[in-house]
């Protein structure tokens, strides 16, 4: 049960967009002012800046159809509309799309013969093809050909919907867009001199190098001299198979050993028993089975599943990357892509979950070529993505019989298994094997390994364009490779080229597209599929690329998709690979005059002031109201300077799919107030304040989230810092929504309040200097200087810390009430408070109980109940302090209203001795 | 020589370009993480668990004392794949730097005071809290407290940080003082600037964790002896409030070397075991000595000491050498997730540690994070300990040393120096020597070198290099620095 609540406030910050649910629209608003005031109101209330940002959100989604130097998108290059294109057109073309539809960006509708409906715009249309730009969401280009179509049409209405301004907040936003529109119309000349067009991906590295990579996957060299080039990822070796053991179902092993291709397709493992009987290859299967069990240490054992893991390792096979190399299922389990994709087999016949729970936890121990990557799944998640993919495995339990191990079979199985030369790949160091370098050439042309013919020789699962592939290699002989050969060499080994695009090279399949998910759909596709490699040594530092390839460091919390660990033996080389690889130009830069005013400027631009970057990036893992982009203060130790530098002027240049806006289109800065618009010095100012790293100094802005703690059904407490009191206070709040705090040093009430309790933000946040800060209202504080004390000389609290007051603790009631204690001279006391509450009138109070005991009888104490400039005593117990506070005096004590130097003092004198007594005060808030 | 070559080159690749305000790292992670996983104790969403201290609790849960005064009784912390479950024993409580649990009680040290905090009614939650001493002053948010767990008499010793980090405005703000069980509260010593752990070193000698700032160079651990002075001064205005302390020392002189000044102020205690700046981490904090008999690896008796600024966990050894304690520190791991701030070891023999990142440049990213390190059962080649000898320093290996290269006195390099005895905020080394190696036996069974040294300077931090050492399989250190504090030369 949780009895106190916490409640954390996300600060509403600014609202970047919205939708507006009043009763007029906005376009209908806007429309009505007219756009030449509102052309006007632009260049006077607009903010680039916001525009800027603004600009690429999902809402409005201008950079779906206008991203910046981009090519053949739905909608106009804006950057190159021209001095021609006056402010008051842009204001129309937003408010009525549909008014002037620039020439070239016309709607069309066309139509298949097969009935499939294209709209959008045609970008090209040769006697070979028309090529359109979709309008639906993923705005995908078609390609078809004049065959295919049926009927074009021409669309009366732009592309571009009216009342798409209805997406934006309010008449601000669509100034700021209207505002950045102007900016940026006349940059597309010289931003297109920077401009390369980005190939879209899917490429494959050469043909050659392709059947290089074929030849290292089916492992031609175990038995081959391979006389082509070497790759720098070491050579693919087999599975362990001693790890194999108790933890693959014997049966399983049995009938994959006997007909490998068959029982798995796709595998790699080659059929070694081409020419035998199906008796005789089921014999050598069994006693490799027995002979593969003996080598672990415990009996395979099945074990119980889980369906609700199961539903969770749906989830997660489908999201965090399986399936950029394994075929996505569906909820029969059926494959959906098991062409393209690396075969799984029958895991479920296979493995145990311990087994399978171990080898997604850590492949590399079963799979130290890393060709199967970690997946950084936590054991939790290994669990449930295991339980997921065995889900199906209860079934086929039942017919099994159960394994019963043979010594006899296994020691058979041992020769069976070098006979067939299963230890030219498998258990190498048990085995002796002689040297049998078959020369590996074009020439040679007895039928083998790559002949479609049953003999002799291994049998690979080898399709013709395998085939093909692998002799491509061969002819062509060894060459030295290129670092780029062996950055492409390396990516399609390992498969990094499913997920990254390096230039032409690779890239999310359209296939598998679906796949990719994002936790913040505000960042568009760059949030959803997995970095651009292209240049990227230019752009990561070699620490920062080591620490991502080799210890998993991750920068990306929005992408679901992770990025897998191969092992620092098979991919730690791309490091250097890369950074010698990608050059820049380097950006010459002047000299900083003034280190410490170039980084104050560079903070100020990153905050709300600036250039707004705390918007959409994470600082120091605070995130933006919007999205998370990537952390602001780990930006140094990522990236090269000249790789910032570039960027900036032109984001999309390097990533097509980014919604970073370049706040120096066309090389112009949009702020022209900040260091006289100088577009470089802007830029070092921002590269210098981004050094400080985890240190640099919080942006302005940056939204701190708000705490308040509050009571529940019980009270709540916090010993900290309270205004008025100093460090020893010791606030509590009540269920009925009233407070007190109480100071240990000087052992007195030192205030109350009604409503909510506190914030603790300044005492929980930073180095915790601050005091907690009362929330609610009515806040009434009393004089500081012990309550208890002697009646004719009490303590001056101006000399400190009273020192015959010891403060001596707290013991709590069953709804967390605190009873204080401590001590005055020899007179101990006990100070308990509870709330009240009139339910008809719903005024709350405290009712305050102090008792007293001394050893020593003594009549020479008072207890200072409030002090104030005056107190009204509306009957012999009941008192009015300066109209606001009300304390009634219960019991026996007499209570004595006498003049102090601030005004008058409510006090009581006290007779203490052994017989514990008590004062009961009640204490209720005045309203008139 | 081409070994000497390669190393160069290897030196000038890693001078930064452009410093990180934070010190580089010493870029040991990939190796150290074969021998020690980090393991994530996840922690629920919504809950903002910044550690300050721990206890074990003998129902195998772990006791979390919070920055934000909460303790969690947490169970499921020692499970290999940890799954935990948080219960909230207590809260509201002021900054918990130090937490003990004996029969029953919790005994806390928080800002304010050191409290005993019952559960009288078992319901699981804490509904009594009794003030066992308040004796000192606490007026500015930075005197923090800092708590030793329960001596072996029950005490609780207290290290009182000072006032707004440089002054001594509230009586005993740069004191240790010791708590008795029935709230006797007795001075130990004066001149403590910013402690940021307590606790008994491996011997059972209570020492603190010193922070580099005025009169001190460099982070350090130093001994809590009874009578004695750290080595800050601002603090001597309490001595009338102290009678068992005798009189005030003399005042140190500034700009001068804390070899020099122990001559002059009988009472100054020298640091035990200094860490360099940076190399050694920024705020060295919580610290634990290692009794888990091996099950986390080959440091038993060591102290594990953490470090708030650089998010590292490095080690210490100590000894008492002509009545002075010095000893050494050795790195040990990096890359964890946040600063660290306090380090407790588990009774399985793994070593959790926790800690935030607010307030002060942390390397670490998180906000807060508690995380254990558990040995793989690989043991590392690493320095296990260097000792002082009379001629020079006993070093011992992990593991054995291939004895062609660990017996050649050119395979070792060792620099000395100091830091300035200062008022002043920190210290640059000063006073560079470079001492020879003119001998190195090696032990028979490989996993001792006795260097006899040529330049040994009293007083000064001795740095090692041990970077040409080999394992006898051929392997590097994983960690090929180590510092000796040499305040004492053994007598023969």
């Amino acid at each position: 049960m949780n009895h106190t609540r916490i409640v954390i406030i996300a600060g509403t910050a600014m609202i970047l967009f919205g939708s507006s649910a009043e009763a007029q629209t906005l376009s209908a608003e806007l429309k009505a002012e007219g756009a030449a005031a509102l052309a006007k109101a632009a260049v006077e209330q607009g903010s680039a800046v916001r525009g800027a940002i603004l600009f690429p959100q999902q809402k409005p989604g201008c950079a779906n159809c206008h991203s910046p130097g981009a090519e053949n998108l739905l909608g106009p290059d804006l950057t190159k509309l021209g001095e021609e294109t006056t402010n008051v057109d842009l204001v129309e073309a937003l408010l009525e799309p549909s008014k002037k539809i620039r020439n070239g960006y016309e709607s069309s509708t066309v139509t298949t013969v097969t009935g499939k409906v294209y709209s959008g715009r045609i970008v090209s249309r040769t006697a070979d093809q028309l090529v359109l730009r979709d309008s639906s969401p993923d705005r995908r280009l078609i390609v078809l050909h004049p065959s295919d179509i049926d009927q074009i049409a021409a669309n009366p209405k732009s592309t571009m919907p009216d009342g798409l301004v209805d997406q934006l907040a309010d008449r601000q936003q669509f100034l700021d867009i209207v505002k950045y529109t102007m900016e940026i119309k006349t940059s597309g000349s010289s931003a297109r001199a920077q401009a390369v067009p980005r190939s879209s991906g899917g490429g494959k590295i050469s043909k050659y190098l392709q059947g290089l990579v074929l030849m290292d996957d089916f492992q031609c060299r175990v038995c081959h001299r391979v006389e082509t080039a070497a790759s720098l990822v070491p050579p693919k070796q087999a599975p362990e198979l001693a790890w194999s053991a108790g933890r693959i179902n014997p049966n399983y092993m049995e009938r994959f050993i006997a007909d490998p291709l068959h029982v798995k397709p796709g595998t790699t493992m080659p059929d070694v028993m081409g020419t035998r009987s199906a008796d005789e290859r089921q014999a050598a299967a069994k006693e490799i089975t027995h002979f593969l069990v003996s080598l672990g240490e415990s009996p395979f054992q099945q074990q119980r599943l889980d369906q609700k893991a199961a539903e969770r390792g749906t989830e997660l096979f489908h999201t965090v990357g399986c399936v950029a190399c394994h075929s996505p299922r569906n909820e029969d389990g059926v494959e959906l892509l098991s062409e393209d994709s690396v075969a799984l087999g029958k895991v479920d016949q296979k493995y145990n979950l311990d087994g399978l729970v171990a080898f997604l936890e850590d492949p590399h121990v079963a799979r130290p070529s890393g060709r199967m990557p970690n997946m950084q799944l936590t054991h939790w998640e290994a669990i449930d993505i295991a339980h997921y993919l065995l889900q199906r495995s209860d079934s086929s339990r039942a017919t099994e019989k159960p394994f019963k191990w043979s010594r006899e079979l296994a020691e058979k199985g041992r020769l069976r298994f070098g006979q067939l030369g299963c230890n030219r790949c498998h258990l190498k160091d048990q085995f002796r094997s002689e040297e049998l370098a078959v020369p590996l050439t074009s020439s040679n042309t007895q039928p083998g390994c790559l002949s479609e013919e049953i003999g002799n020789w291994p049998r690979f699962d080898l399709s013709g364009e395998q085939r093909d592939t692998i002799r491509a290699a061969m002819t062509h002989g060894p060459t030295e490779l290129t670092n780029e050969q062996q950055i492409g060499l390396t990516m399609t080994s390992l498969r990094c080229v499913v997920c990254h695009q390096r230039d032409a090279l690779g890239g999310v399949a359209p296939e598998r597209d679906e796949y990719f998910h994002t936790t913040n759909p505000n960042l568009g596709p760059q949030g959803r599929i997995p970095p651009l490699l292209s240049d990227v040594g230019a752009k990561l530092k070699p620490k920062w690329m080591r620490q991502v390839l080799v210890t998993g460091r991750t920068i990306r919390p929005y992408l679901k998709t992770r990025m897998p660990q191969y092992g620092a033996d098979n991919v730690a080389h791309l490091v250097d690979l890369f950074q010698e690889v990608d050059k820049l130009p380097a950006v010459e830069i002047g000299d900083i005059i003034d280190v410490k005013e170039t980084r104050n400027i560079g903070h100020e631009m990153a905050g709300t002031s600036g250039l707004n970057c705390i918007a959409c990036h994470t600082f120091q893992q605070k995130r933006a109201a919007t999205m998370p982009a990537v952390d602001l203060t780990e930006m140094s130790e990522r990236l090269h300077s000249d790789w910032f530098y570039h960027y900036m002027r032109n984001p999309q240049r390097f990533n097509p799919n980014t919604i970073m806006p370049s706040f120096w289109p066309g090389g112009r800065a949009i702020r022209k107030d900040i260091l006289d618009g100088d577009v470089d010095r802007q830029m070092q100012a921002l590269w210098w304040y981004l050094q400080d790293g985890r240190q640099a100094r919080t942006p302005r802005g940056l939204i701190r989230e708000r705490i308040e703690l509050l009571a529940g059904d019980e009270a709540v407490m916090l010993r900290r810092s309270y205004s008025g009191i100093g460090k020893r206070g010791i606030g509590v709040g009540y269920p009925n929504q009233v407070n007190l705090a109480f100071d240990a040093e000087q052992m007195r009430l030192a205030m109350i309040w009604t409503g909510k309790f506190a914030d603790p933000g300044s005492v929980w946040g930073g180095q915790g200097s601050g005091n907690v800060r009362p929330l609610g209202s009515n806040l009434i504080p009393f004089d500081s200087g012990p309550e208890l004390d002697d009646a004719t000389a009490p303590w001056n609290p101006e000399e400190g810390r009273p020192p015959k007051h010891q403060f001596r603790g707290y013991f709590l009631d069953e709804a967390q009430r605190p009873t204080f204690m401590y001590r005055f001279d020899n007179i101990e006391v006990e100070d308990y408070s509870i709330d009240s509450k009139d339910e008809t009138s719903g005024d709350v109070g405290i009712r305050r109980t102090l008792s007293f005991r001394s050893q020593q009888q003594r009549n020479d104490t008072a207890f200072r109940v409030a002090s104030g400039e005056a107190i009204v005593t509306e009957d012999n117990r009941t008192f009015l302090v300066d109209d606001t506070l009300r304390i009634r005096i219960a019991g026996d004590h007499k209570a004595q209203v006498v003049g102090s130097p601030t005004g008058q003092q409510l006090r009581v004198p006290l007779n203490v001795g052994p017989k514990k007594s008590s004062l009961v005060l009640e204490y209720s808030w005045y309203t008139h | 020589m081409p070994n000497h070559l390669a190393l160069l080159i290897v030196l000038m690749a890693s001078v930064p370009l452009q410093a990180q305000k934070l010190g580089e790292y010493w870029d040991t992670a990939e190796q150290e993480a074969k021998y020690y996983r980090i393991v994530e104790v996840p922690i629920p969403k919504g809950m903002a668990l910044e550690a300050g201290s721990f206890e074990l609790l003998p129902d195998n849960r772990l006791a979390i004392g919070t920055r934000r005064g909460d303790i969690y009784l947490v169970s499921g912390v020692f499970d290999e794949n940890p799954q935990p479950q948080f219960e909230r024993y207590a809260s509201g409580l002021d900054e918990l730097f130090g937490l003990s649990y004996k029969d029953g009680h919790f005994y806390v040290t928080q800002q304010t005071e050191v409290t005993r905090i019952t559960d009288t009614d078992r319901d699981g939650r804490a509904d009594r809290f009794e003030t066992l001493s308040d004796v000192w002053g606490f007026g500015n948010y930075h005197e923090f407290a800092f708590g030793s767990k329960l001596d072996s008499e029950d005490n609780i010793w207290v290290a009182l940080c000072l006032s707004k980090s440089y002054h001594s405005d509230l009586p005993f703000r740069g004191w240790c003082m010791k708590v008795t069980p029935d709230g006797k509260t007795i001075p130990i010593c004066s001149g403590i600037r910013s402690p940021c752990g307590i606790g008994p070193n491996e011997h059972g000698v209570m020492f603190y964790a010193e922070s580099q700032g005025p009169w001190n160079g460099s982070c350090s651990l130093k001994v809590l002896e009874p009578g004695g002075f750290m080595g800050h001064p601002v603090s001597f205005k309490w001595y009338d409030l102290a009678e068992n302390m005798g009189p005030k020392p003399v005042e140190p002189n500034t700009r001068s070397r804390l070899l020099t000044e122990r001559n002059r102020v009988k009472e100054l205690v020298p640091y035990a075991v200094v860490f360099p700046y940076i190399k050694m981490g920024r705020s060295i904090s919580g610290f634990m000595v290692d009794r888990t008999e091996g099950k986390f690896g080959p440091f038993e008796n060591q102290i594990f000491i953490g470090d708030f600024s650089l998010s590292v966990v490095m080690r210490a050894t100590t000894e008492k050498v002509n009545g002075i304690w010095q000893g050494a520190c050795y790195p040990f791991r990096e890359g964890l997730a946040t600063g660290l701030l306090a380090c407790q070891f588990t009774p399985q023999g793994n070593l959790i540690v926790g800690g935030t990142n607010r307030g002060w440049p942390v390397r670490g990213p998180r906000e807060f994070a508690i995380q254990r390190l558990d040995w793989t059962g690989i043991t590392p080649f690493e320095i296990k300990q260097i000792n002082a000898r009379p001629d020079g320093f006993l070093v011992t290996f992990t593991k054995p040393v291939n004895r062609d290269i660990a017996s050649q006195p050119e395979s070792y390099a060792l620099k000395t120096y100091t830091h300035i005895y200062q008022q002043g905020y920190g210290s640059p080394e000063v006073d560079h020597t470079t001492p020879r190696v003119v001998r190195s036996v090696v032990s028979d069974d490989g996993l001792r070198a006795h260097l006899q040294i040529d330049g040994l300077v009293q007083g000064h931090v001795h740095e090692f290099d041990f970077s040409r050492i080999r394992s006898a399989e051929g392997n590097e250190l994983v960690h090929v620095n180590a510092y000796y504090t040499l305040n004492e030369i053994p007598a023969d």
